[in-house]
């Protein structure tokens, strides 16, 4: 594909559409969603991470005043099993609808086992709270490694090993064998959460047509109309799903919660049903990102040339299949050229919530062990860590251990730009402070986008679009769009709409919005100048091919005419104009990033503080430079509270001791320097305007690369995560 | 002929071979090409598996085209944030 070049929107950093709504407080978020007759309702959760359900028994809450409608799994439909598709890929029906309303058993401290509607809120959390529920309570088990032991308790069949894959390429005992230096460690990593911050919401309501109405906030209104549809027992076309505006989702807002559950109740009650989480239910009902336990190997020679590669990792899935480990085991090595190397992943079920995606999900984990092991394998060889990481750099031909070659990738211009980069080339200037530096990559994926562009009769657009807009897409989408049109992004006005009215669009997440459903923007508004040509051809009695258009205007022997002068015409010469498309692109590039980090450690307090921290990235061509910059920034944030503080700190009986925004420890502002950003762009060539998505690949590096700085400031290997005051005080109390 | 990457998990029912060649149009021809001598092959490319085309993942799975020289990789779904 030949990439379009001579900008005149992309590139630029124009203020988004939806900016005034969201500063103001005008914007309308899920929680904010009222209708006439609207009820409200609560979920009643299991207070056990582990136990069967002897009985429920729902008599006192139904005798409630203000009690609509009762709801447990038994309501919902048995219609088999099947797989599902829930955006980026499927699941069993029965785990979907199992993790909805617990059936016979609750696998995780906080599952839902039953709801209830009711006038008001109070009245609801008053009435969930009656309904009796006998539990026979079973022993939980919380990590991978001890849920592999014999003899561990069992949350599904007879094994909690979900999936075990295995990647394999040359011979890793000879390359070992080659090797004149060999780095291996064990390292883990602790449950964390996305953090969004507006808690999940939906509302339903189950018309007596027997049509459904949800309103909800989520990254991929598709997918829980298509979720709902399954797990309803009732067709796709009988539902629709209103995307609300979304307060953050990070991969944690693809799963469907709450909108099937109010379904049921509204059925029941013939009301508009809405649910909205606590903190508290966010961190322990939805998804956070799991938990991991990795031994990895790595050997070179003396000159820096890495001979092998062996990789063990096990991620807690969570109380059903999912923990990310296919993708961690595909990214652990990405981002070197290794001739000989293994990797084994296992997905491994825990009593802790079901885990979601989280930002380049699976590989961050990963990316922690390896980039630890580059950086000691960097000192053991006297080599400069970005040095040794582009001598075996991956490039375009690079074979992967899980076997297919790269495409176009920007990983040695990312560690070029790295390597020059001030902050490198500056001293520290200080005791008790080190320097890290790391790399790492994720996939990216295309996937369905549609669009649609209407013309209005000032010469403006009407952008339709189906992707929830988290980071600024409704702008970026646009942009590609009056790229072609040659018309400033303002005189496009992009929404986006319900199920009912645009094409199928698959979810974003994935860091595909940009990518995907920018290009159907492009393409549709390539639609909407073909028409705009053959009008003009026909008001002005020219042959079709004797019309051209450039930057906004059309023009032939018989003269000129802007889009503004040709939009009010065009009514009375055939009808409106509407371009359309719709996409399911592959050549979604992969991205890589690479993080330099300066830190202090206080000996007295096991303290860290960032003092410096620059993100650089492949992000291919950056529509909007500040989304991108920002995409940057939030990624390195959400990798620096992983790496020292974010941790689901758990008793033994899997309940999370800290399921609020006060003890769960995300960064403040008072917490972090400004993020440094550079945008390295190389073109993806899989795209017309060479776009590479790059909401994901920035946290991958930030664990490893803070893991390092760390340990060079203190002279001891942090191999677990999070390296929060008390670990980094005892590992130099121990050293 | 184009080649077939054989996962690592299945390579000990194809006796150990870390690829195969197959000839057809599309990745479906190819695939079908081996059903005599490996008729679990096809079975195995359930929707959890995605079919990569000379290092990209294909929309298209086994409708995808293909040329004499392309490489085919079944490698793990995955998704994203």
């Amino acid at each position: 594909m030949s990439t379009v070049t001579g900008y005149k929107v992309i590139g630029t950093r124009p203020v988004r559409h939806d900016g005034a709504d969201k500063v103001t407080g005008r914007a309308l978020y899920g929680a904010d969603y009222a209708a006439a007759g609207l009820v409200h309702g609560s979920i009643l959760r299991s207070p056990h991470a582990h136990a069967k359900i002897v009985k429920i028994d729902t008599s006192k809450a139904a005798k409630v005043p203000g009690v609509l409608a009762i709801v447990t799994a038994a309501d919902l439909p048995e219609s088999g099993d099947r797989m599902v598709d829930v955006g980026e890929g499927p699941q069993p029906l029965s785990h979907i609808r199992g993790n909805i309303l617990a059936l016979d058993k609750v696998l995780y401290k906080g599952h839902a086992v039953a709801a209830v509607a009711a006038a008001s809120v109070h009245v609801a959390e008053e009435a969930a709270q009656l309904i009796e529920v006998e539990y026979e309570p079973l022993e939980a088990v919380l990590s991978a490694p001890a849920a592999m032991k014999p003899g561990a308790p069992i949350l599904h069949g007879d094994t909690n090993v979900a999936l075990h894959v295995q990647h394999v390429k040359g011979d890793v005992e000879a390359g070992f064998a080659e090797a004149d230096v060999i780095v291996q460690r064990e390292f883990t990593t602790s449950t964390v959460h996305q953090g969004y911050i507006e808690p999940q919401n939906g509302t339903a309501f189950w018309s007596s047509d027997g049509r459904v109405s949800v309103w909800t906030s989520t990254q991929g209104s598709f997918v829980v109309r298509d979720v709902m549809a399954a797990v309803l027992d009732v067709p796709v076309s009988q539902i629709k799903v209103t995307p609300m505006e979304i307060g953050g989702g990070f991969g944690g807002k693809i799963p469907v919660y709450l909108e099937p559950v109010a379904a049921l109740l509204s059925k029941k009650c013939g009301r508009p049903v809405k649910l909205v989480m606590s903190r508290k239910d966010v961190f322990e009902a939805t998804g956070p990102t799991p938990g991991s336990f990795m031994r990895v190997k790595i050997g070179a020679k003396k000159d820096g040339t890495i001979t092998a590669g062996l990789a063990y990792l096990a991620n807690e899935a969570g109380a059903f299949p999912g923990g990310m480990v296919s993708a961690g085991a595909m990214c652990v090595f990405a981002a070197y050229d290794i001739e000989n190397g293994k990797i084994d992943g296992y997905d491994v079920m825990v009593n802790k919530p079901s885990t979601a995606a989280y930002r380049a999900p699976g590989a961050p984990n990963a990316a922690f062990a390896v980039e630890s092991l580059i950086d000691e394998l960097a000192e053991k060889l006297g080599m400069d860590p970005i040095e040794l990481r582009l001598k075996n750099a991956a490039k375009e031909g690079t074979r992967r251990v899980d076997g297919p070659k790269f495409r176009r990738i920007g990983l040695v211009e990312v560690l070029e730009a790295m390597k020059a980069h001030p902050h490198y080339n500056t001293p520290l200037g200080g005791p008790n402070r080190g320097r890290g530096v790391a790399v790492g990559f994720w996939f990216n994926i295309g996937l369905e986008s549609s669009c649609s562009i209407s013309v209005n009769s000032d010469g403006k657009m009407a952008l339709i679009e189906g992707s929830t807009d988290i980071g600024g897409s409704r702008t970026s989408i646009a942009m590609q769009a009056a790229e072609v049109l040659g018309i400033p992004v303002a005189d496009i006005n992009p929404s986006v709409v319900d199920t009912d009215s645009i094409g199928f669009t698959n979810v974003t997440g994935g860091s595909r919005t940009t990518f995907a459903t920018g290009w159907a923007a492009y393409e549709a508004a390539l639609d909407v100048v073909r028409q705009l040509k053959e009008r003009a051809a026909k008001i002005w009695s020219v042959d079709l091919a004797e019309v051209t258009f450039d930057a906004g205007v059309l023009k032939s022997s018989a003269g000129t005419m802007t889009i503004a002068e040709i939009a009010p015409k065009l009514n009375g010469t055939g009808g409106p104009v509407v371009g359309r498309a719709t996409v399911n692109p592959k050549g979604a590039g992969g991205s890589f990033a690479g993080d330099i980090v300066d830190v202090e450690v206080d000996p007295e307090t096991g303290k860290t503080t960032i003092l410096r921290f620059t993100a650089v990235q492949d992000v291919g061509k950056a529509i909007h430079p500040s989304y991108v910059e920002g995409q940057l920034q939030g990624g390195s944030v959400q990798g620096i509270g992983w790496a020292l503080n974010e941790e689901y700190f758990m008793r033994e009986d899997g309940t999370m001791m800290n399921s609020s925004f006060l003890d769960y420890r995300m960064p403040t502002i008072l917490d972090l320097p400004m993020i440094d950003t550079v945008l390295v762009e190389v073109p993806n060539p899989g795209h017309p305007y060479g776009v590479r998505g790059v909401g994901e690949a920035n946290i991958v590096p930030p664990l490893g690369a803070i893991a390092n700085a760390v340990s060079h400031a203190i002279g001891v290997r942090m191999t677990s995560l999070p390296m929060n005051p008390p670990a980094v005080w005892k590992a130099i109390s121990t050293k | 002929m184009a080649t077939i990457f054989i996962p690592a998990m299945w390579r000990k029912d194809f006796g150990g071979l870390q690829e195969v060649e197959a000839s057809g149009a599309t990745v479906g021809e190819a695939v079908e090409s081996l059903s005599a001598a490996y008729p679990f092959l096809r079975e195995r490319l359930t929707s959890s598996v995605s079919i990569a085309v000379d290092g990209e993942v294909t929309p298209l799975g086994l409708l995808e085209r293909i040329e004499p020289a392309s490489e085919i990789h079944f490698i793990p779904a995955i998704k994203g944030g």
